[in-house]
């Protein structure tokens, strides 16, 4: 049906509405739709009479489906986190799919889950919610009775002999067919996944553990200014500090920028691949090659092997991770700063050595792991030997 | 549901009236009282929670009093307090709904957004404790840099899905079941922004006789969803410590143990709210709330406070049967104030509701319903500080001392609470419109037969 075929009758108190439902049926009029701001034992018989309830009848369908989309989603996390994604499952160090009972109260809960989800959307769409265009009818009529306009005139001539006060409407009908709300959902819903997917970029680790990281200011930037210190440059929170007076505003300037990539690896634009100049200055490359082999027989040679193969006692542990060796394109692809900036701020299940030891002694290790892969990929030497 | 002296009135008169009074709750000018509690709330909500997370994120879990044997304090605490809250207001719009108990009608919605703004609270302490917030990400299910997906056979990860669950179905619920009362709002609200407002919190709703059928059926459905959510999450956050091996953790009735206790703080809470809204709303409150509600929720209080006084027995003797080191801590927990508090808070103090005429009376139930809060904040602070304190081994046995930023973060907790609950049921009718002229309707049916 569309606009011009009924007519909405608003009534301003429920006796009267109930009277007008009496005479309606006695009358053998044909109503169309009732509504009001409360539910009336009517209505139910209106929608249970017309089969209307056919609609709250499918909920439980819309929370079956629900239920068993929550349950085969989480069973899917339970596959890649137990079977295919884990590296140590692809290993062949523990064979997945250990932990039965374990698995049950995510399940329970992902059922649960679902199963709400899909209610909430079956009541919108079942209910007829955003499709519904009616105007609000001001606070006197909140109880509605929507019929065919060819009745309009003996239903308005007999609230008028009962001295009822009413408004007829002509507004969309009740029904709710020429509502046009999806768009609101749609709109919703991909500023929600647009908004999800911004906060994944941002937060990722992938890049140095992502913009978010800086904004906490101490894990980079004091570090930052404590090597600034260190080398004689003050900073920007040391304004007691002056710098030696042979450096002037250029040097000075350019000494912020080598010590920014001394601290970060990072030069604009992206990771640098040289030795910075604060260290090449002080020491020739070979000895600072030298001087990190130590440094990485102490610290790094746990996990990755003195030898560089990934094969460190720590890492021969059942349950660890694998250690790719270090010719591997994954470490042959970064540039020397980026593999700088890996080991000094961490990555993935490396800690960050910046943590325990500054900056040159991360570099030197660096570059011994350099030399390392060098030698390695000479000999051909392969993953695992 | 009607009181007495309403006894010639109609339902729908009546209903009128109480439309009336929501309507010029959510439009008038907040009185002054109001503002101060409102603002002094958001003040602490900021300082105590904003600033504090902050430090945790800048400067690192070091700012709490945590340690190498004491690593989860009072920032768990809180969380499982928390938690523990939401749960009698679940308990009471949907078991009660599905039990039939109608007693609930005039509590229900506010017992709803109770759970709402407690889980909301809970939820933050979680995320900040970790210190760097920037990786919460990895409890979602999505594979790290190393390809690992987050371990789902973990307590902690179960705890994840258990209260993220929680919270968007008890928003959903909440959400759905005003939309009725957000459509008055919008039919009857003058001011221009609030019309709006309700407009969309409404959804298009038109109170049909299909969308009541709909509405009716969801509901129920919904209550059947959350009804094992209110046994499954509090069991879930006793399985972060019921599935370790610590001294005092490693017990079999603590998914039962939770959950009652839940329930106990829940209904304190609930009650709490009752009586606030007798002070903030008293017109609304004379007209719908009534003895029967008290009185019931009392009685169910007091089971609870049995059903809690049996656990303490029960893990009591459990640690002096199996003696050695159990039997130790137990005994260092048997001196301590937590421990008191818990009990007479909990345990004691409630029994006074088996004298009936004290059930319904504000003077009682008010300070009874702080010292249970009082009692369960202690009996948490016993499970999570106390236990880790008797690590079992000497190299793990230390104290625990809250910092400034712990006690900050508890405050800020507080008013968060207070002030996502003030501002929302300044909004949102305070009584359920839809379920109140739902039962005026049958009062006087049952009224007018013969």
């Amino acid at each position: 049906m569309n606009q011009e075929d009924t007519v909405v009758i608003g009534l301003e108190q429920e006796d009267s509405w109930k009277d007008l439902l009496e005479r309606l049926q006695m009358e053998e009029i044909e109503i169309v739709e009732l509504a009001g701001p409360y539910p009336h034992p009517a209505m139910r018989q209106k929608t249970k009479a017309e089969n209307g309830d056919k609609n709250a009848r499918r909920l439980a369908t819309w929370g079956v489906t629900g239920g068993t989309i929550g349950f085969l989603s989480v069973l899917a996390w339970l596959y890649m986190s137990q079977a295919v994604s884990d590296p140590l499952v692809a290993q062949g160090r523990i064979s997945g799919w250990e932990s039965l009972p374990g698995y049950v109260p995510g399940l329970f809960e992902g059922t649960l889950l679902g199963a709400g989800l899909a209610l909430a959307l079956g009541f919108v769409i079942e209910g007829g919610l955003l499709r519904t265009g009616g105007e609000p009818s001001g606070n006197k009529y909140e109880w509605k009775i929507e019929i065919y306009r060819q009745d309009r005139e003996k239903v308005e001539t007999y609230l008028k002999t009962m001295g009822v006060c009413y408004e007829a409407f002509d507004v969309k009908p009740l029904t709710g067919e020429n509502g046009n709300g999806w768009w609101r959902m749609a709109i919703a819903g991909s500023v929600l996944v647009v908004a999800g997917v911004c906060g994944w970029v941002v937060t990722n680790e992938l890049e140095m553990r992502g913009p978010v990281g800086h904004v906490f200011g101490n894990m980079v930037t004091k570090v930052q200014q404590d090597d600034l210190r260190r080398h004689g440059l003050g900073g920007a929170e040391s304004p007691g500090v002056t710098p030696p007076q042979t450096v002037g505003y250029n040097d000075l300037k350019q000494s912020r920028a080598a010590t920014a990539y001394l601290a970060t690896g990072k030069r604009a634009g992206g990771y640098g691949n040289t030795v910075p100049e604060i260290l090449s200055r002080q020491q020739s490359i070979r000895n600072l090659t030298l001087a990190g082999k130590n440094i990485y027989k102490k610290h790094c040679a746990c996990c990755h092997g003195v030898e560089g193969n990934g094969k460190g006692t720590v890492a021969q542990y059942l349950g660890y991770p694998q250690i790719p060796s270090v010719e591997e394109p994954k470490f042959t692809s970064y540039p020397l700063g980026r593999l700088y900036a890996s080991t000094a701020w961490g990555q993935g299940n490396m800690p960050a050595f910046r943590e325990v030891m500054p900056s040159e002694r991360v570099w030197k290790a660096v570059l011994w792991m350099r030399q390392l892969a060098t030698e390695r990929n000479k000999k051909g030497g392969r993953h695992g030997q | 549901m009607i009181k007495d002296t309403m006894s010639g009135a109609t339902a729908s008169y009546a209903w009128r009236e109480l439309r009336d009074e929501a309507v010029a709750s959510a439009v008038r000018r907040p009185r002054m009282a109001w503002m101060v509690l409102w603002l002094v709330a958001c003040l602490a909500a900021l300082w105590g929670g904003g600033w504090s997370s902050w430090r945790i994120a800048d400067e690192g879990v070091g700012v709490l009093g945590v340690n190498h044997g004491v690593p989860w304090g009072m920032d768990i605490v809180h969380f499982v307090f928390w938690i523990g809250l939401g749960h009698a207001g679940t308990l009471i719009s949907a078991v009660l709904l599905l039990t039939g108990q109608h007693w609930r009608n005039p509590i229900a919605r506010s017992a709803e957004l109770m759970t709402l703004c407690a889980v909301v609270c809970a939820a933050v302490f979680p995320v900040v404790h970790v210190g760097r917030v920037w990786m919460a990400w990895m409890a979602s299910p999505l594979p790290d840099t190393s390809g690992v997906w987050p371990d789902l056979s973990s307590p902690l990860m179960w705890d994840v899905l258990a209260v993220s669950s929680y919270l968007t179905l008890s928003a959903l619920y909440w959400w759905i079941g005003a939309a009725p009362d957000f459509a008055v709002m919008r039919d009857n609200c003058s001011c221009h922004w609030l019309k709006k407002l309700y407009g969309f919190l409404a959804l298009g709703w038109q109170g049909t006789s299909r969308q009541w059928t709909v509405y009716e059926r969801v509901s129920v459905l919904l209550a059947v969803v959350l009804t094992p959510l209110v046994v499954s999450v509090h069991s879930v956050v006793s399985f972060d410590f019921a599935a370790t091996q610590t001294h005092g953790w490693h017990e079999t009735m603590f998914p039962p143990y939770f959950v009652a206790g839940a329930i106990l703080s829940g209904l304190a809470m609930v009650q709490l709210i009752i009586f606030g809204g007798q002070c903030w709303l008293p017109e609304q409150t004379a007209l719908f709330l009534r003895r029967e509600a008290m009185d019931k929720s009392s009685r169910l209080l007091l089971g609870m406070s049995c059903v809690m006084g049996a656990m303490y027995f029960w893990e009591t003797m459990s640690a002096a049967l199996t003696g050695g080191e159990a039997w130790n801590s137990m005994k260092d927990r048997l001196v301590d104030w937590p421990f008191w508090a818990m009990v007479i808070g909990n345990v004691v103090l409630p029994q006074v509701y088996w004298v009936k005429q004290l059930r319904g009376k504000g003077w009682c139930v008010v300070p009874i319903a702080c010292c249970i809060l009082a009692g369960m904040w202690s009996e948490r602070w016993l499970i999570v500080v106390n236990s880790l304190e008797h690590g079992g081994s000497a190299a793990l046995n230390s104290t625990y001392a809250p910092t400034d930023v712990d006690w900050a973060m508890g405050i800020g907790a507080v008013g968060l609470f207070l002030a996502l609950f003030l501002a929302v049921s300044k909004v949102a009718p305070f009584f359920s419109l839809a379920d109140m002229g739902n039962s005026l309707l049958c009062h006087q049916q049952e009224r007018r037969k013969p």
